[in-house]
């Protein structure tokens, strides 16, 4: 019931009071291309968290064999991002391989879900914060729906964002920014402290 | 009279009675300063609106919804917070809050709720201390923190008791924001604007039981806690003028009792979780875009319910050739 | 003026009318978050300028022939090896610069410049051409940038490059990721106003 009870709140921290976009703003630029069709929000939330995830374990391994001393801040973004890569082509040829219906439907998503800074950023974080292996994996878990759920927030108002009626100096980019920068406001009020970065 | 046929002038007017009511208990409670805050906040947000309304060129006829802003926001300050404080947070929330997203009826958030919530995270100090009813608050900008107290609310969240009767909880006299303590008055406007219909009752009463229930149970069922924890937070106040804002809340009523429940346990979260000083405000922010995506869902589906109403009544009229039988069946096989 | 292919056309269009920051939208993490002072917007700006112009400089002789799954992944290995070089460098002139810029250093192998930018629009370009879009979109982001980060430090504590200019009043709800979000977007509406009005009176 403890471990449940741990879980829940690592994975609540993860996805509300450390999210990576309202709390550090991973991944801006990936929302502004997302949030523009609602269609494509389901696919492209799968792929996030599938590679989130999935990126999770494998840095806990990476980080157990390769973080051994002070100069690890060099050399370490060079293994994340072959562990990336490598979890890109594996998705790809798997999805390809055993399911071609849905290589075909899932490629475009595939691509942008995996190189963004938030994934890239998710691995970072976790590296810093986290110690267990079930730590890792539910806080990669929790990036990536925490993730989702900014861009889900973006995507339902994204008709007011650009709707005629705001004046034309705001509208679309600069007032998606202020319509983040609102909710970060709120989401604030869940952590209540400076996050390290 | 029907809320859906009921002018947003109206509305507007009587939310304006009730806020009146509440401005006026503010003022005997803290005096001259605290009325000097609330004009300086609905004159400055008039000004701000007017001047926005002018660059945009658009009609401002019959929209009393800065003076609404002014006053909710005025009412949810502490009476002496600095002059500078005030005027910051009545300008931000029409320019950002209101105007940037495109005035009246456009918004996504509660622009007070928004002004409010960056001037606090601005100045935390002066606009989270507070001073003692019925004491000589001296006009200054700056009041001097001797003066100064933390609020009812902050205490309740991390002791969760109080030393506080039932009368003074009732009618506010503790320390907290100028009108959002006066539980009593606003439970009698509450009653006035459902009658009146001009506040939501299905959100209204769906975060009152929610958040009833929640205490009740939370507080070791002591009904005394249930009475502190409604006149803390801003709690009644805020899902009175801010959740139920009509420019703001969903339109359907399946959409707005979900809201509702959003709204309450975002409160529950807020206040169990993190122990923030006025949950309502940041409940209101984050469930504010919800409502919008529950309204599309809720057309959509009542669409859908219509469009498969709409072939129901084809296949049940008498049909005089089987022919037409059966293409009303193809049809609808195609439709699925 | 937007779809101007000339080198006049491609300098404008990298400074101002697809203005990375304030128009496209592109790389804002680090500026949200981490610009909120002049001495770490010039950390962040070199981190940046030196990943992406390297960066790009090199991929450019990935042959287009390679199937584009390994192309992006190459960008980003490439990246991840210009880095290292940049970040010896960067700790060994200002290291308190790069201690304060944390995971936002690395995060620049993976940006948009890199990632998409590169793809669509700079590597369909013409060598010249394409060194120039380069060149000026990185010195547009680090005008921007710079821009954004004194505005944000006279509003937020007062002070501009750590000298204090007695402002009367410091909303230091600007120093933190949802001040950044929110003053990025005034801002950036204002730069739009900016350039509208240019336009109108050019026009006239």
């Amino acid at each position: 019931m403890e471990l449940m009870g741990n879980i829940m709140m690592t994975a609540f921290v993860a996805v509300f009071v450390e999210n990576t976009i309202f709390s550090r703003a991973l991944g801006t630029s990936t929302l502004v291309v997302v949030a523009r069709n609602r269609k494509n929000l389901f696919g492209f939330g799968l792929c996030v968290t599938y590679i989130t995830a999935l990126i999770s374990v494998l840095t806990y391994f990476a980080d157990k064999l390769l973080i051994n001393n002070s100069n690890s801040y060099v050399y370490m973004p060079v293994v994340y991002i072959c562990i990336l890569g490598f979890v890109y082509i594996l998705t790809l040829l798997c999805m390809w391989k055993f399911a071609p219906k849905l290589f075909a439907r899932m490629r475009k998503y595939v691509h942008v879900s995996a190189f963004n800074c938030a994934v890239l950023g998710s691995m970072f974080l976790i590296s810093k914060y986290c110690e267990t292996l079930s730590d890792y994996f539910i806080h990669g878990l929790g990036i990536g729906l925490g993730f989702v759920l900014a861009v889900y927030l973006t995507a339902i108002v994204y008709d007011k964002i650009y709707s005629e009626k705001a004046p034309y100096a705001f509208r679309g980019y600069p007032l998606m920014l202020i319509y983040l920068g609102i909710l970060s406001m709120a989401f604030w009020g869940l952590s209540g402290h400076t996050l390290n970065y | 009279m029907n809320s859906k046929t009921k002018s947003n002038f109206s509305i507007m007017v009587d939310m304006l009675i009730v806020l009146i009511v509440l401005a006026a208990m503010a003022i005997y409670y803290y005096g001259l300063r605290a009325a000097f805050v609330i004009v300086i906040i609905t004159g400055v947000s008039v000004i701000t609106d007017f001047i926005c309304c002018k660059i945009r060129n658009i009609n401002t006829e019959k929209d009393i919804s800065a003076v609404i802003t002014g006053l909710t926001l005025g009412l949810m300050m502490s009476a002496s917070v600095p002059y500078y404080a005030a005027v910051i947070a009545a300008v931000f929330s029409i320019i950002v809050a209101k105007h940037a997203f495109g005035g009246h009826g456009c918004e996504i958030f509660n622009a007070a709720a928004v002004g409010f919530l960056f001037t606090s995270l601005c100045f935390p100090q002066n606009m989270l201390t507070y001073p003692k009813a019925f004491s000589e608050i001296p006009m200054t900008s700056i009041v001097s923190p001797d003066m100064l107290s933390s609020s009812f609310s902050n205490a309740f969240l991390f002791t969760e008791s109080a030393d506080l009767s039932l009368i003074d909880a009732l009618i506010g006299k503790f320390n907290g924001p100028m009108g959002t303590g006066f539980v009593l008055i606003m439970l009698v406007a509450v009653v006035f604007l459902m009658f009146r219909r001009s506040v939501s009752v299905i959100t209204f009463f769906t975060e009152f039981t929610a958040l009833a229930l929640y205490a009740f149970f939370r507080y070791n069922n002591d009904l005394m806690s249930v009475v502190y924890f409604f006149s803390s937070n801003m709690l009644l106040f805020g899902m009175i003028f801010l959740s139920c804002d009509y420019s703001i809340i969903p339109k359907t009523r399946s959409s707005r009792l979900i809201y509702g429940l959003i709204f309450s346990l975002c409160v529950i979260f807020f206040c169990d979780y993190s122990s923030t000083e006025n949950a309502a405000i940041y409940a209101v922010i984050i469930s504010s875009p919800l409502g919008i995506e529950l309204d599309r869902k809720a057309l959509s589906f009542a669409d859908m319910i219509n469009k498969r109403k709409g072939l129901l009544r084809k296949v049940n009229k008498p049909l005089t050739h089987i022919n037409e039988t059966l293409e009303i069946l193809e049809n609808n096989e195609q439709e699925k | 003026m937007a779809n101007d292919n000339s080198c006049k056309g491609i300098i404008k269009n990298a400074l101002l009318y697809k203005n990375p920051i304030f128009v496209s939208g592109m790389v804002i993490a680090p500026v949200v978050v981490m610009a909120n002072n002049i001495l770490d917007a010039i950390t962040l700006v070199s981190a940046f300028s030196i990943i992406t112009f390297f960066t790009l400089l090199v991929s450019s002789f990935v042959p287009k022939n390679i199937v584009y799954t390994i192309r992006i992944i190459l960008y980003t290995i490439i990246g991840a090896l210009v880095y290292v070089p940049s970040v010896i460098l960067m700790k060994y002139i200002m290291p308190e610069g790069v201690e304060a810029l944390g995971i936002f250093f690395p995060l620049f192998i993976t940006s948009s410049f890199i990632i998409s930018r590169s793809e669509s629009i700079f590597f369909l370009e013409t060598k010249g051409k394409m060194f120039l879009d380069i060149i000026f979109c990185i010195i547009g982001y680090d005008a921007a940038v710079l821009l954004f980060a004194a505005i944000r430090e006279i509003l937020a504590f007062g002070t501009i490059g750590g000298t204090i200019i007695g402002m009367p009043i410091e909303l230091s709800a600007f120093q933190n990721p949802f001040g950044g979000f929110i003053l990025l977007g005034l801002v950036a509406a204002l730069f739009r106003s900016i350039l509208l009005f240019i336009k109108r009176v050019r026009q006239k």
